[in-house]
C-alpha cells in the first residue's frame, strides 16, 4: 500500500479518535460516553488493520477479534448498569395526564394471571 | 493484454480501506456535533458495520493470505452479531432514563405502553397493599 494513502488514512483515523475522545470527556451522561467508546474501538480496529496492511503481516489480526468482543461486552454492561442507576430518581408525571385524556386506555383489563392459581394450588397441597 | 492482478487487488484494497477510514472520520464528526443521544447513535453505528466491513475487505485484499481472511471473517461475523445488541441496549437505557427529547418525536408509542403497564401493575398490586 502506498505511503501517501497510509498517511491519509492514518490522519483520518487519528482525527476520528481525537473527536471520539472529546465526546468521551465532554459527554453529559454515561451513555454518551459509551457511544464515544464504541466509535473509538471501531477506529482502533481500523488503526491496527492499517498497521498490518502497511507492514504486510497478519500477526496483529487476532487483536481485532478480541477488541470487538470486549467492546460489545463493555457497552452492554455499562448500558445495563446506567439504566439501573438512574431508574429510581425521576418520577414520571404523564400517567395521570394520559388517564384524564384517554380514560378508555386505562380500563382494568380482565386478564387471568397465572400467579393466583399457583398460590391456590400450593395452599390446597399444604392443606391436604 | 497482461493484467497484474496483484496490483489490481492492492488498488481495490486501498480504495476500500480509505473509504472505511473516511467513514469513521465523518461518523466522529457526527458524534461530536449532534445534539441528542439518538442522533449520536445514528452517526456512530455507521462505521461500526459498513466502515468496519470496508476496512476488513481492504485488509483481506491487500494481505491475500488464507488465515488472515478467516480471522477477518470472524471479526465481521462477530461485529454483525453484537452491534445490534449493543445499540439496542444503549437505546433502551437512554429511553428509560429520560435522556431522549420526547417532545420532538412524531410517533411515541413506547411511553403510552409503559404508562399502561405501570397502571396495570398498580391496579394489580393495590388490593394486596391495602388489605
Amino acid at each position: 500500500m502506498n505511503g501517501w494513502i497510509v498517511l491519509g488514512c492514518s490522519i483520518f483515523l487519528f482525527a476520528a479518535a481525537i473527536m471520539a475522545l472529546i465526546r468521551i470527556i465532554v459527554g453529559p451522561k454515561t451513555l454518551d460516553r459509551m457511544i464515544g467508546v464504541d466509535l473509538l474501538i471501531t477506529t482502533l480496529v481500523g488503526a491496527i488493520g492499517l498497521e498490518a496492511v502497511y507492514h504486510r503481516h497478519a500477526t496483529t489480526l487476532p487483536v481485532l477479534v478480541v477488541l470487538t468482543l470486549v467492546g460489545f461486552v463493555g457497552s452492554v454492561v455499562v448500558a445495563r448498569f446506567a439504566s439501573y442507576e438512574q431508574k429510581t430518581t425521576p418520577p414520571r408525571p404523564p400517567t395521570a395526564k394520559l388517564a384524564a385524556a384517554r380514560p378508555e386506555l386505562f380500563k382494568p383489563q380482565v386478564r387471568k394471571s397465572a400467579a393466583p392459581d399457583l398460590e391456590q394450588k400450593s395452599d390446597e397441597e399444604e392443606q391436604s | 493484454m497482461n493484467v497484474d492482478w496483484e496490483l489490481v487487488a492492492d488498488i481495490l484494497g486501498a480504495i476500500c480501506f480509505a473509504a472505511g477510514a473516511l467513514l469513521a472520520f465523518f461518523a466522529a464528526i457526527g458524534v461530536l456535533r449532534f445534539p441528542d443521544i439518538f442522533a449520536r447513535m445514528h452517526a456512530a453505528t455507521k462505521p461500526q458495520v459498513l466502515g468496519l466491513f470496508l476496512v476488513l475487505v481492504g485488509i483481506a485484499l491487500i494481505l491475500r493470505q488464507g488465515t488472515a481472511t478467516w480471522v477477518l471473517l470472524l471479526v465481521a461475523v462477530g461485529q454483525m452479531l453484537t452491534a445490534p445488541v449493543a445499540a439496542h441496549m444503549i437505546g433502551r437505557a437512554s429511553y428509560r432514563t429520560g435522556l431522549v427529547p420526547k417532545s420532538e418525536f412524531v410517533v411515541d408509542e413506547l411511553t403510552r405502553d409503559i404508562d399502561l403497564a405501570e397502571a396495570e401493575l398498580e391496579e394489580h398490586q393495590r388490593p394486596a397493599g391495602t388489605d
